[in-house]
């Protein structure tokens, strides 16, 4: 071993020194198709994930990317993450032209080392080292080699070798290491095959393995990249964490770790909290109105701030800190709810959720604590199991908006993990109802009296308009209406107590010069406020069509038009009635009255690739037919 | 661009002199707790009650030298909890290249203060909830917030800064993005320091004192009579930033500092920036500018063949200005100074601002060009102050190199600049010229070229609505360096297009080239065969289409409602639009866009459309002009109102009807 060893290292000082030995990164070497509308192609990857000791699981990279122009740049970056339980042991690369000869080198100390803090949090142990070569010309190919040391093994980094879109792979590979006796789960999806497994002196290696796959297109509309990219999940049993040990096998196990090892020893608060708690829901009756109560106090009491170090990073501030300082991020804010439940008796789920607007299910047959990103807790009433966001003070009551809706997540409790699903709004809930009516002037101007109502997930989208002031609201209402010369007045917000909250919007408005006039005509849009954009035109759509969400519009405009105006370009009607949602649109004149009356309602759902082309029909139809002008005479 | 300057008042005795001392910690007054949103201004969700500094000088023994002390406290008041985020502290600090020396935060003190039921509640910050972000090799933030904050907290701050920076002394920040009832600083600086000392800003000092402090400063042992300034300022509105604004910090109040002069225990004066004499031999000498400046031996070996083909003068500067665009990549680091010289900078094929122009200057030199260096401060880095040489001010370099009667500025850290064009972000006030054998001089940075796009469309309308034809569309100056930008992220022609094509919904470019797309000297030629639904109402005797289609406006950049900073569009801009289109057989024209002529006031800018029909030819055009780069404030309202009036005639149709019988 150790003559080979010394081998490589004269080869590679002869290769380096010369500056003119040539590789095998030939842009010519590379297959056609792999080059067709890529802007880079990873032309080889070896992974080794070797688990040597729970604390100890060496992962070691081997990469060379060829970048063709600048949009392919990003592949070219290499960005290593860190923190207290990851290691750089050795980072080095080297630089080729496109005709393979190598033009530079670089090592740890060409890297950048920054905090890697997220833009949400006020302190993150995370750091990260990066590296972009200097590099004018293109194609250009990049090798990299690293080194990590994982001092744990709860988290295995995972293998998608065809994650970024615009990029081919030439070759990649992905090897998971262990002793023999040790248990592991594994997942693969969209791999055909089995991985190979051999017998390395008592330790078993598995290794996956894809060549040639041509690059992929980034397409609108697009499912969960995890539904068609490769992807294979390694989750040994047993594991070490922080010092933290456990083992689980699935999603019940899991659970009861979390609880057991995470939350349970958090939950303890201060008397003087415990008697104040007690007094503001001496007099409520029920359990969900003491539970009102209280996400009314923490609403109060609490703010969202975000400090994760080491166990942190899963592990809930306890209850009696966040009762001290008035903060905590998602886990610490939900611990408090559930400590200030617990203290009359309400029984509630610590839940982890992948957020964001993109519904993401927990991974149902394959359970891992990389999955999710945020906490919220689940209060299990009989047939009225209620969900509260903590993070917010804006939130109404048991309302989840489209940040955590209609999704699995997974519930710690003492008896174990299991998985629920968060409430979905139908379609017809996430309204908005807009109501107008406008009168036009003889200089084009538009003025009028505009009232909307705001439900569910539409609701969600305009909350922060409805609770920002002056100058900010004024703001944000021009970026959500935008059209020139807009002026607002009188504007108001009403909330609506319901089960599905609403927001009712009214305000004056003013358009100067909005339908100008020409030759004694005049040129109305008469879909004033809620015009849809295009969405492009693909001629080779590869994906199936995921809508993530549906909702429902409903405009109903009333214009007055000065004396003698008339439609010359006549009343219309349209409807389309279409797999993926209606749309109706009428104009009509009635003696000095425009009506513009408009329905949209897009249906939510996931459509085969093929009907991409009927999909991006119907919806710049809609914009073609939302932007049609009524003539006017004068 | 409000600037006044202070005279340095040194060593005035006043008896009488009033005390400026800082606030009691803690202990809030009945004003302070009175106070409620809306009594300052009707947008604020929080302001300062009080905030105090206090600037001086230590010598440090251990460490050799002499040390900016800077205690800083302030109080703020929350008004709601979108006042919260001004809970969340951010103090950077800095350490030098070597680590050597570095900032030093000390004595941090942090308080909450309720008034629960009437009484005064204090929750001191707990110390291990300071955190230190390590953000890169030159910057740590220490960060903490703020516990137990309701609608109407106090919060309040103390630190200790000992920074071995002296060189700006502290700035200090009267302005804010909340408003400030009062603000308070002393400086104490040491006789054998003089500082330039400028106050940014529309609002006028409240308090400004001197006194002489006899002896505060001690070195070497011995006793330095220190001069002991007061400035304060109260009710400071708060600062609200817009869109096409420069710098912040041009319109900021605030004081700035800048070291002019050391006089030395012996007796001698080191003049630190004091004349542009001073600043030029510094600099011609710094082993980071004037050296790299000169080190034309580099070239030697390299020029043969970057040379190769040059005619003349010009042509060898292009060449050369070619070769670094090319040759050096722009490690996305600003700074006048080279950072690793520009001989690695050329071996290792990287460097910052710096190390690429000073190699182009030291290049063209070794070409027996005529180059000089041309110091400036990017736009979003503010104006440089122009009375005074204020190092510091400067944040980049560029070349200028002088040709016969003309000169060329060039940048040659973007390979997709066309020669003699300055990125726009340099565009910003008055540039200093630095020659190694002659004085510096100012010059004023002006985009060399304008920003240009003209679409010519020749086409035929189908009676179906189907328009066909050709179109060519030419960029030039900025716009040529945007749409390089643009197609430098795909690697083939027929790719762009066919992403534009995805984008352009009815309009559809069939076949195209591109020329000038490596060669930035030229201007960028697209041509295209183009196919677009003008309307789809078959049946009825009248269609009406709309012949905005091409460079649409669409959106009017102006839509605020008051404005009180000049609007700033960098380079002049035309745009133009020509159309020709043969009417499908059998319509006719029966009315289109009145002409329009549109133009803002002392020739600043134009928009004009004109129709046209000649036989069954309709020919549009449109012009739109900006020929000011800065429009002052009073100018807004007439921007806003002709990108509106456009917007207007954008909306407008042209009509056509069938003819009887034919």
């Amino acid at each position: 071993m150790r003559i080979i060893g010394c081998i490589v290292m004269m080869a590679t000082v002869i290769a380096t020194y010369g500056n003119q030995a040539q590789s095998d990164y030939a842009i010519a070497d590379i297959p056609t198709a792999l080059k067709a509308r890529a802007d880079a192609v990873v032309r080889h990857e070896t992974i080794v994930v070797d688990m040597q000791a729970p604390t100890k699981v060496n992962y070691h990279v081997k990469q060379a990317i060829t970048v063709f122009n600048k949009g392919g740049e990003g592949k070219a970056r290499l960005v290593i993450h860190y923190d207290k339980s990851t290691v750089i042991k050795r980072i080095a690369g080297r630089v080729f032209d496109a005709n393979g000869f190598q033009t530079g080198k670089f090592t740890h100390r060409d890297f950048m080392d920054e905090s890697a803090v997220s833009s949400f949090s006020l302190y993150e142990d995370s750091r990260m080292k990066h590296f972009l070569p200097a590099v004018t010309h293109y194609p250009y190919t990049v090798e990299y080699e690293y080194e990590l040391e994982l001092k744990q093994n709860l988290i295995i980094p995972i293998w998608r070798p065809d994650a970024y879109p615009d990029v081919s792979v030439e070759h990649s590979r992905y090897t998971f290491l262990c002793e023999a006796a040790d248990k592991v789960r594994i997942k693969a999806m969209n791999y055909g095959g089995e991985p190979i497994s051999e017998d390395l002196d008592g330790r078993k290696a598995l290794t996956w393995e894809v060549s040639n796959l041509v690059a992929r297109r980034q397409e609108p509309y697009s499912p969960n990249p995890d539904t068609y990219c490769i992807w294979v999940r390694v989750a040994p049993v047993d594991f070490v964490y922080y010092k933290h040990r456990g083992q689980y096998a699935d999603w019940s196990e899991l659970g009861r770790w979390v609880h057991k090892a995470l939350l349970a020893d958090g939950l303890t608060l201060p008397e003087s909290t415990i008697q104040e708690v007690r007094q503001l829901v001496a007099d409520k009756a029920s359990d969900k109105e003491k539970a009102r109560t209280l996400y009314a106090y923490l609403q109060r009491k609490t703010r969202y701030v975000s400090v994760q170090i080491g166990i942190g990073g899963f592990k809930p501030t306890a209850a009696s800190e966040v009762d001290r300082l008035g903060y905590g991020d998602c886990k610490g804010l939900v611990n408090y709810m559930q400590a200030l439940l617990n203290v009359v008796g309400i029984s509630s789920y610590y839940c982890v959720v992948e957020a964001g607007s993109a519904k993401r299910d927990m991974q149902p047959d394959f359970a891992g604590m990389e999955q999710g990103n945020h906490v919220i807790l689940c209060l299990p009433f009989e047939n009225d199991t209620t969900w509260l966001e903590c993070t917010s003070q804006r939130t109404p009551f048991g309302f989840l908006g489209s940040f955590t809706d209609d999704r699995t997540v997974l519930a710690c409790t003492q008896q174990g993990g299991k998985l629920l699903r968060t409430p979905r709004y139908a379609e017809e809930a996430n309204l908005q109802r807009r109501q107008a009516t406008l009168t036009l002037k003889d200089d084009g101007m538009l003025i009028g009296t505009v009232t909307t109502e705001f439900a569910a997930a539409q609701y969600d989208n305009h909350l922060e308009i409805a609770e920002s002031s002056n100058i900010e609201q004024m703001n944000l209402l021009k970026d959500t209406y935008d059209i020139d010369h807009i002026g607002f007045h009188n504007i108001a917000y009403r909330k609506g107590e319901l089960d599905i909250p609403t927001l009712t919007e009214t305000f004056d408005v003013t358009l100067a010069g909005y339908a100008p006039a020409n030759n004694e005509q005049v040129f109305l849009i008469a879909n004033v406020f809620n015009r849809r954009n295009t969405i492009p035109v693909l001629k080779n759509r590869m994906l199936p069509v995921y809508i993530n969400r549906g909702y429902l519009d409903e405009d109903h405009i009333v214009f007055t038009l000065p004396g003698g105006c008339t439609l010359v370009s006549g009343s219309w009607e349209e409807t389309i009635d279409s797999p993926f949602g209606q749309y109706h649109a009428t104009v009509e004149q009635t003696g000095n009255q425009l009506t513009y009356h408009r329905k949209f309602l897009l249906h939510e759902g996931t459509f085969p690739a093929d009907q991409y082309a009927e999909f991006s029909t119907f919806i710049n139809r809609v914009y073609t037919l939302d932007n049609r002008k009524a003539v006017l005479s004068r | 661009m409000l600037k006044s300057y202070l005279a340095f008042i040194s060593f005035v005795l006043l008896p009488w002199c009033l005390v400026a001392q800082d606030f009691a910690f803690g202990s809030i007054t009945p004003e302070d707790n009175k106070l409620v949103k809306n009594d300052l201004d009707s947008f604020s969700n929080a302001a300062v009650l009080n905030e105090y500094g206090k600037a001086y000088m230590a010598y440090n023994d251990t460490r050799g030298y002499t040390e900016l002390i800077v205690d800083y406290h302030v109080r703020i008041k929350l008004f709601n909890r979108d006042g919260y985020r001004y809970a969340d502290i951010e103090l950077p600090t800095y350490r030098d290249e070597s680590g050597g020396r570095t900032d030093a935060l000390l004595e941090i003190k942090a308080v909450t203060i309720n008034i629960v039921d009437g009484r005064i509640v204090s929750i001191p910050l707990d110390k291990a909830r300071i955190y230190k972000e390590n953000v890169s090799k030159y910057v740590t933030h220490t960060k903490f917030t703020f516990p137990d904050l309701q609608d109407g907290s106090i919060i309040e701050y103390s630190y200790r800064l000992v920074s071995p920076y002296i060189f700006n002394f502290k700035t200090w920040q009267f302005q804010d993005d909340i408003p400030k009832i009062n603000s308070q600083f002393e400086a104490i600086i040491p006789g054998m320091y003089t500082y330039n000392v400028t106050l940014r800003g529309p609002y006028k000092l409240t308090t400004q004192d001197a006194k002489l402090d006899r002896g505060a400063f001690r070195i070497a042992g011995r006793d330095i009579d220190c001069s002991h300034m007061t400035y304060g300022m109260q009710h400071i509105p708060a600062f609200v930033s817009e869109d096409y604004m420069t710098a912040a910090s041009n319109f900021k109040s605030a004081i700035y500092f800048e070291l002019s002069d050391v006089y030395r225990l012996n007796g001698a004066n080191l003049k630190i920036t004091k004349e542009w004499r001073n600043v030029d031999r510094e600099l011609a000498t710094d082993a980071s500018f004037g050296s790299q400046m000169k080190r034309d031996n580099v070239f030697k070996s390299l020029l043969p063949e970057i040379l190769k083909g040059a005619a003349d003068d010009l042509g060898k500067a292009k060449a050369l200005y070619r070769y670094i665009q090319q040759h050096i990549k722009w490690n996305r680091y600003l700074g006048k100074y080279s950072e690793n010289g520009i001989k690695e900078a050329l071996e290792e094929r990287s460097g910052n601002i710096g190390d690429i122009n000073l190699a182009l200057i030291a290049g063209l030199s070794a070409a027996g060009l005529d180059a000089e260096a041309v110091i400036l401060s990017t736009r979003d880095n503010g104006l440089v102050n122009d009375v005074h040489p204020v190092l510091t001010n400067f944040n980049y370099v560029v070349a200028k190199v002088n040709i016969g009667d003309s000169y060329y500025l060039l940048d040659a850290t973007d390979p997709l600049l066309p020669f003699g064009l300055l990125p726009l972000h340099c565009i910003n006030g008055k540039a200093r010229v630095i020659n190694l054998k002659k004085p510096s001089y100012w010059i004023a940075l002006t985009s060399s070229q304008k920003s240009i796009v003209r679409y010519t469309l020749m086409a035929e309308l189908f009676p179906n609505g189907m328009l066909k034809g050709r179109l060519l569309i030419q960029s030039l100056g900025y716009a040529a360096h945007r749409k390089r930008r643009e197609l430098a992220e795909y690697t083939t022609v027929e790719e762009y297009m066919e992403h534009r094509n995805e984008q352009l919904i009815g309009f559809d470019m069939l076949a195209g080239e591109i020329d000038g797309r490596e060669d930035v000297d030229v201007p960028l030629t697209e041509r295209y065969e183009v196919e677009m639904k003008l309307y789809d109402s078959l049946a009825s005797e009248t269609v009406f289409f709309n012949p905005f289609f091409l460079n649409r406006i669409g959106k009017n950049p102006f839509n605020l409602d008051e404005r009180t900073y000049p609007v700033d569009i960098g380079a002049v801009r035309e745009d133009r639009v020509v159309m020709t289109i043969k009417l499908p057989h059998g319509y006719v024209l029966k009315s289109k866009p009145d002409d329009s002529n549109l133009t803002l006031e002392d020739n600043g800018g134009r928009y004009v459309t004109q129709t046209q029909l000649v036989g069954d030819t309709f020919s549009f055009s449109q012009l739109l002009t900006l020929n000011h780069t800065t429009y002052p404030p009073e100018s807004y309202f007439a921007l806003k109102e002709l990108f509106g009036r456009i917007i207007r005639q954008e909306k407008i149709d042209v009509m056509l009807s069938k003819t009887n019988g034919k």
